[in-house]
């Protein structure tokens, strides 16, 4: 495992998903129909726990479309000649990186496009950021093992759905509590417990994955 | 061997016996909210615990498999984790019965509450796992790696996240007064203490009932199992 192999495999991830647009603009497209949706269901007024809930559903229903995506989109052979030429954590490694490189952006699309749409009753933005970068690298984490999980098992996307929502319900409680008490506008600094056992919680979720794919992936 | 097999099922017999009759004849000290529904701790709890054992020796044993790669342990791993899904729903059907006497409402918002039932849908996810891999040595393979990520977030789910939320209506917050005795009546303790072995020598019981089907079944089927 060496982060060499880990850096040119992310960088290949990147230009595979910039050449085929598909993969990327469907996702893009899930969001922005889902936000449209909600946009007309609300029109103008919606209530901070209604906000809340909005976007955090759609984080994570997106979560898990774009990770399996990630997964689905290379077939056999070309797995089969990257397990030959990197080891196999280095190859796991690479796809958390790039499955949380992308939906932090998505994420950030998701919540400009809130904004642009719906109103924002966001007060204290500095935690909101810091409940983003936690909430998204912690499901990103999370969804990505389980996605590889599922591939072994029958590459279908409702498997991932029906084992990683369960698993990940402790990191949205905590997100979503964070978020309202980002709306209240609490400062930053009086949340730091909920904060640190968030950031203990990715470190708990990603270590795991990291530990296990060997396990998996060795036929 | 025989003799210890018996044992421990003539002792589950006799302590459960001992708990339930212990439960109903005994006085125990009258509190304000919960009243004489006090009763209903030798239960919930002793069914809790013997979820959490269950899923302690499903984990055991799938760790075991993914080091030694022997199937018996996947049949136990599997099994395990099935008899701590009837514990459960057993805790959560006895926690609704208290939760109505003493709250007034059936289920509540609470941490515990949510973790309980998060960990009893990981446990469903599983099973539907396991349904469907059709190879036996790739469905033991996976399985055991779900177990592990399952045990974790139940850590988290049942004993880290009720703490960390504040003031919660669930007792037990604070330190933990089922085990270190601080807050509980010496007689609750005298028939609660036994009734935790009691129940939990009762499902490794039915767990070995579980083994002894299974195994019987593959023979049947002609599916070998190299102990």
């Amino acid at each position: 495992m060496s982060i060499n192999e880990i850096y040119f495999l992310t960088v290949k991830d990147f230009k595979l998903s910039f050449r085929s647009k598909t993969t990327f603009g469907s996702i893009i497209i899930y969001l922005f129909s889902t936000i449209f949706v909600s946009y007309l269901a609300f029109k103008s007024f919606i209530s901070p726990e209604a906000w809340n809930a909005i976007f955090w559903i759609i984080i994570l229903f997106t979560a898990i479309n774009s990770a399996s995506a990630s997964f689905i989109q290379e077939d056999v052979i070309c797995n089969t000649f990257y397990k030959f030429l990197a080891y196999n954590k280095s190859i796991f490694i690479s796809k958390l990186i790039f499955n949380t490189l992308t939906l932090i952006i998505m994420s950030f699309i998701i919540y400009l496009t809130f904004i642009l749409l719906i109103d924002n009753p966001i007060q204290n933005q500095q935690l909101f950021l810091i409940t983003l970068l936690i909430g998204t690298a912690g499901i990103s984490f999370l969804i990505t093992f389980v996605s590889a999980i599922s591939i072994k098992a029958s590459d279908s996307l409702t498997l991932t759905a029906i084992l990683s929502i369960p698993l990940v319900i402790p990191l949205i409680t905590l997100c979503i509590q964070l978020t309202q008490k980002a709306i209240n506008n609490t400062s930053t600094f009086s949340e730091i417990k909920y904060i640190i056992s968030g950031i203990l919680l990715d470190f708990l979720i990603a270590l795991l994955g990291v530990f296990l794919y060997p396990f998996l992936s060795k036929e | 061997m025989t003799t210890i097999k018996t044992t421990y099922k003539i002792l589950a017999i006799v302590l459960i016996a001992y708990c339930i009759i212990g439960s109903l004849y005994l006085d125990f000290p009258y509190l304000p909210v919960i009243g004489t529904s006090i009763r209903n701790i030798f239960s919930h709890v002793s069914m809790w615990f013997a979820m959490i054992a269950q899923l302690t020796i499903s984990l055991l044993f799938s760790i075991r498999y993914l080091k030694f790669n022997k199937i018996k342990d996947d049949i136990i791993a599997s099994k395990a984790l099935s008899t701590g899904i009837y514990f459960g729903i057993a805790g959560v059907i006895t926690g609704m019965a208290w939760a109505k006497y003493s709250w007034g409402d059936w289920w509540v918002n609470d941490p515990k509450l949510t973790g309980s039932a998060i960990t009893l849908l990981s446990c469903f996810a599983y099973l539907i796992l396991r349904n469907n891999i059709n190879d036996e040595i790739k469905k033991a393979r996976i399985s055991a790696v779900y177990n592990i990520l399952l045990f974790a977030m139940m850590i988290v789910l049942l004993f880290v996240l009720p703490r960390t939320g504040g003031a919660s209506i669930h007792p037990g917050q604070s330190g933990n007064p089922v085990i270190f005795p601080s807050e509980l009546n010496w007689k609750i303790r005298l028939v609660l203490y036994p009734s935790f072995i009691g129940w939990i020598l009762l499902s490794i019981w039915l767990l070995e009932l579980k083994i002894r089907l299974n195994i019987l079944i593959r023979k049947i089927n002609n599916l070998t199992c190299a102990n």
